[in-house]
């Protein structure tokens, strides 16, 4: 067998810029590649960021905002649409034929429940109901609603009258405010001319509310907006570390590191539904206590601890202590087997196909999500390449090296493969295999990265990535990607580097990475589309 | 069962023409039926039988493997109720060709009997004579089949053009075993008013319309209310997101001109809206067919929720017209000449399936099917199914290809689960099918054990069913 060395001989530069991308402009709001033409920047620069439309998760939290608790989503509100690494970006969430009935079914069974919340009235209907959607639509829209759109939802109120009672009539208009634009829309204005603007107290407010809470603005950030202090950084990031020591901001942060990690949505057909449930509060134990330390990303890489049920006792091979399933208790895992969420068992589960586990993917988790490596996609036919490639029976070392030898293949798996062998002895079920070698099998990152060079395994490679900078910075600028519901683009690209290093130089915790978002300039201020 | 006397002098027929072109509301009569049909819901058949087949080429969904249905353009309106339906290609009536007949008398007398014609006129089949018009056959159609083998009233039968079928004379009573004498014929009803009057009027209330059914009523309008909303953006957008929500609104225009506005049943208020100058239509125009056909399917769904019949049957028998005179086409003169692409009319295709006439009205038909179809699936019913998904309703012609009035591969197409029994949204390509097997699996949906339905007594008329039909 040739050695790794010797197959990197025939590693063109022009195959890795392939594989990280091509020189030229070019905007991807997927989560394709971006490329890195090494271009000099000294200073930030403000950001294209297109317009948002609410999530399925914050329809859900503004519903139960506006009209309490204990309403039915059954009918769901959509999803974002699958191949984007974020369930915020823009594009992921279009309104498009796909999705305007949804909307609307959505919109209709919530007003439907509303009818039966809406206010009794003892005297004046009309004003009655002008009153309450007046008010509603100010919380709803973020801001007082103009002429025209209360307008508008009286309309639909008094169009239904003759049909319905008051407050089905109201719910009606529920019906059509749920589904304006100016709802469903994080609107702000853009600049008019080639020169940058800044978001006013409005905007800023709903960007905050519902990037931290899902939710709307409370009074507290509302009279923010309104005094003008959220011009001001630092009032930003009070306000923030605010808003993300309450209740309502843990559902945001754990959605964006389950998107980060690439774990969420845990279904496992190798595990008992038992064990896959256990497992998955593990894991959602680790990830709160990172964001509970102040050494968030090292604990995340590097920690052997862990919690552990009846479950997970046997899955580990501890003692049996637990009582039962909803029995948990704190335990150090062998750190030879088991180091940082890296070689968690959902990861190595999620990163597998089936019981077969995937070296490819879990390199390109390392790359795409602690690197910020850009990675082209694969090229059409390149399962059928990779067939033929080695014969029947290959082991998934031998079928690297045959894709690492490979002309076409080498110069994307360089960067993903050497990195994923470090975990080989997990299986597609995230099991430890002791006969494999455990933390012995080697692994190495080659360029592009800080971080190049051998590393002995999945420890060594913990420690390395918590101890980097570029990592804290990539994290930086994935909630950056998150935050403004897009991946940058080539010309954004050092610009947003320089915002994610400022982001993550002050502090390494987690929740003050997320705080900075709301003090960079980049969370407020817009570049023009209009060419100087 | 007690029916509250009209007011005497004050006759229902002139009760109703005084109101035409209003709304007719009936009296509450107390009749022992109910919306929904109570705890248990039934299966209900509907039959929609249109003449002079279609175009094939134009019909013919592709055959694209795994029963995959993908609509061809003749199917094209029935898109927003794919997922209900069945197409069947490939079935054929055979019986015709037992027969002495011109083009229409044997398709059209067996089409829905599936059965051989009482040529003789005493009950049996005599080859040599040729069919006639007045004829009947020798076995019940499968509407009034089914009704008898299910115990429910008979069949609500209503002409979609004239009452008088003609050479399509496809609708016959059972005969009673060992008895001798005329099958009654069971007559089709081609007045809206009458039809409304005699089936509909003095239904109870039944349960109260739901507030999802009032929120739906009100979907056109809300839809219409936020489009408005968009003039009110004041924001300034880049070319992007203005993109964006250009987008977004062209969607809200598509989905607003999709929702077809299905009013609440309400089988206590039944009402009939009867256009201003409203006749039944006749020969040889059939002014009006598209507001009687607009009514009739009212009357029919009406009376399928509200339970005074389980099975109906909209017909139209006209097959030497209508003149489609409210379609942009129209009015379309010699519709029967045009069907056989007659040299005569100097139209000049090459064959029928070019003619854009035939492709307009054709599509109306689909039309009308799919106010069926939609109005069906609109209502909601007591075991969580809708109407449709509790139903079987069929759409069937006399011929494949009207311009040879071949009566094979005939354009089939069933909507409706049969509460669960039947897989929908697919295209089955059965080209050995007979239209004794399809009504064969149709009993069987309804939890018949026939094994054959027609004539059965030469080998290639019946082989116990649609294959892959039911579930």
């Amino acid at each position: 067998m040739r050695s790794l060395a010797r197959s990197l001989l025939g590693l063109t530069l022009a195959g890795l810029s392939s594989c990280t991308g091509q020189i030229g402009p070019g905007v991807d709001d997927g989560d394709g590649p971006n490329p890195n033409p090494e271009a000099l920047c000294s200073e930030e620069a403000p950001l294209l960021v297109p317009m948002q439309r609410i999530t399925a998760p914050q329809f859900e939290e503004v519903m139960t905002e506006l009209f309490g608790d204990g309403l039915d989503f059954g009918t769901p509100f959509p999803g974002p649409l699958a191949g984007y690494a974020y369930s915020t970006y823009s594009a992921a969430n279009p309104i498009a034929d796909g999705q305007v009935k949804p909307i609307m079914e959505a919109a209709e069974s919530i007003a439907m429940q509303v009818a039966d919340r809406v206010p009794a009235c003892s005297g004046d209907e009309t004003a009655c109901a002008s009153d309450y959607l007046g008010d509603l639509a100010t919380r709803a829209l973020r801001r007082p609603p103009t002429a025209d759109e209360l307008s508008i939802l009286m309309s639909l109120y008094s169009g239904s009258r003759a049909d319905m009672d008051h407050a089905e009539s109201v719910a009606v208009a529920v019906f059509g405010l749920l589904q304006m634009p100016q709802f469903l829309y994080l609107l702000e204005n853009a600049p008019a001319d080639a020169a940058p603007t800044t978001l006013d107290g409005q905007e800023i407010a709903q960007r905050m509310a519902l990037l931290y809470w899902n939710g709307l603005p409370d009074d507290e950030l509302v009279a923010a907006a309104e005094s003008g202090a959220l011009a001001e950084a630092e009032t930003r990031r009070t306000q923030a570390a605010r808003m993300l020591a309450d209740g309502r901001a843990k559902p945001v942060l754990a959605n964006f590191m389950r998107e980060w990690l690439m774990v969420k949505g845990f279904v496992s057909d190798q595990h008992s539904p038992e064990l896959a449930a256990a497992l998955d509060e593990e894991l959602r134990r680790n990830l709160d206590a990172a964001l509970a330390s102040d050494n968030g990303l090292t604990d995340l890489l590097t920690s052997s601890r862990t919690w552990v049920n009846s479950e997970l006792e046997t899955f580990y091979g501890l003692p049996s202590e637990s009582s039962g399933p909803d029995d948990w208790r704190e335990v150090e895992l062998d750190p030879e087997q088991r180091v940082g969420v890296l070689t968690h068992p959902v990861l190595m589960s999620k990163l597998a196909h089936g019981d077969k586990a995937s070296l490819i993917l879990r390199g390109k988790l390392v790359r795409l999500s602690l690197l910020c490596t850009d990675i082209n996609p694969p090229p059409q036919g390149a399962q059928e390449a990779q067939a033929e490639l080695t014969p029947e029976g290959a082991t998934p070392e031998e079928q690297s090296q045959a894709r690492l030898d490979s002309t076409n293949c080498g110069g994307c798996h360089v960067l993903m493969d050497p990195i994923g062998k470090a975990f080989s002895a997990f299986d597609g079920a995230g099991r430890f295999q002791p006969e494999v070698g455990g933390d012995a099998v080697a692994g190495n990152i080659y360029p592009p990265s800080d971080l190049e060079g051998a590393f002995s395994g999945p420890r060594e490679l913990g420690e390395k990535l918590a101890a980097s900078e570029e990592v804290r910075a990539c994290f930086a600028r994935q909630w950056l990607r998150y935050s403004l519901g897009k991946k940058e683009t080539l010309d954004e690209k050092c610009s947003t580097e320089l915002i994610a290093e400022a982001m993550s130089a002050e502090s390494s915790s987690l929740v003050d990475i997320f705080a900075s978002m709301a003090a960079a300039p980049a969370f407020v201020d817009r570049a023009s589309e209009i060419e100087q | 069962m007690s029916r509250i006397q009209k007011p005497q002098g004050f006759g229902r027929r002139r009760f109703l023409r005084t109101l035409a072109g209003g709304a007719i509301a009936l009296p509450f009569l107390e009749m022992d039926v109910a919306r929904g049909g109570g705890a248990t819901v039934p299966k209900r058949f509907v039959i929609f039988s249109t003449g002079e087949g279609n175009l094939p080429a134009r019909w013919l969904p592709a055959a694209l493997g795994n029963n995959a249905l993908e609509l061809s353009e003749m199917l094209e309106p029935l898109a927003e109720n794919k997922q209900y339906l069945n197409v069947v290609s490939g079935v054929s009536n055979k019986l015709p060709a037992l027969h002495s007949s011109n083009g229409h008398n044997a398709p059209g007398h067996t089409i829905l009997s599936a059965n051989l014609v009482d040529t003789t006129g005493v009950g049996s089949f005599d080859p040599g004579i040729e069919v006639g018009a007045g004829m009947r056959c020798l076995g019940p159609s499968i509407d009034h089949y089914l009704a008898q083998k299910l115990g429910v009233m008979e069949p609500l039968n209503l002409a979609i053009g004239s009452a008088d079928p003609g050479e399509n004379r496809m609708f016959y009573k059972v005969k009673p075993a060992n008895e001798t004498g005329a099958n009654p014929e069971a007559p089709l009803n081609a007045d809206p008013v009458d039809a409304f009057n005699a089936n509909l009027a003095g239904l109870p209330e039944g349960p109260p319309v739901s507030r999802a059914e009032r929120f739906r009523g009100r979907r056109s309008a809300v839809l219409n209310g936020v489009m408005d909303s968009f003039t009110s953006l004041n924001k300034t957008l880049g070319a992007a997101d203005k993109q964006r929500v250009e987008d977004h609104l062209d969607a809200l225009r598509d989905l607003d001109e999709s929702l077809s506005y299905v009013p609440p049943v309400e089988c206590g208020n039944a009402t009939l809206d009867v256009p201003p100058g409203f006749s039944v239509p006749g020969w040889p125009d059939y002014e009006h067919m598209k507001e009687q056909a607009d009514m009739m399917v009212h009357i029919a769904v009406t009376a399928l929720a509200c339970g005074a019949r389980q099975i109906v049957t909209l017909q139209d028998t006209s097959y030497d017209g209508p003149n489609f005179n409210w379609l942009p086409e129209g009015p379309i003169e010699g519709w029967h000449a045009q069907v056989h692409n007659d040299p005569a009319l100097g139209l000049g295709y090459a064959s029928n399936n070019d003619n854009p006439n035939l492709r307009a009205g054709f599509l109306y038909y689909a039309s009308v099917y799919n106010q069926i179809l939609t109005r069906m699936a609109a209502i909601e019913e007591a075991n969580g199914m809708n109407m449709l998904e509790n139903s079987v309703v069929l759409w069937v012609s006399e011929f494949g290809w009207g311009q040879t009035h071949d009566p094979s591969n005939l354009p089939i197409v069933l909507a409706g689960g049969a509460q669960g029994r039947i897989p929908m949204d697919r295209h089955l390509v059965r080209p050995s099918a007979t239209t004794g097997d399809l009504y064969t699996s149709i009993l069987q949906a309804f939890d018949q054990t026939d094994t054959s339905f027609g004539y059965n007594e030469d080998a290639g008329f019946n082989s116990g069913g649609i294959s892959g039909l039911l579930a």
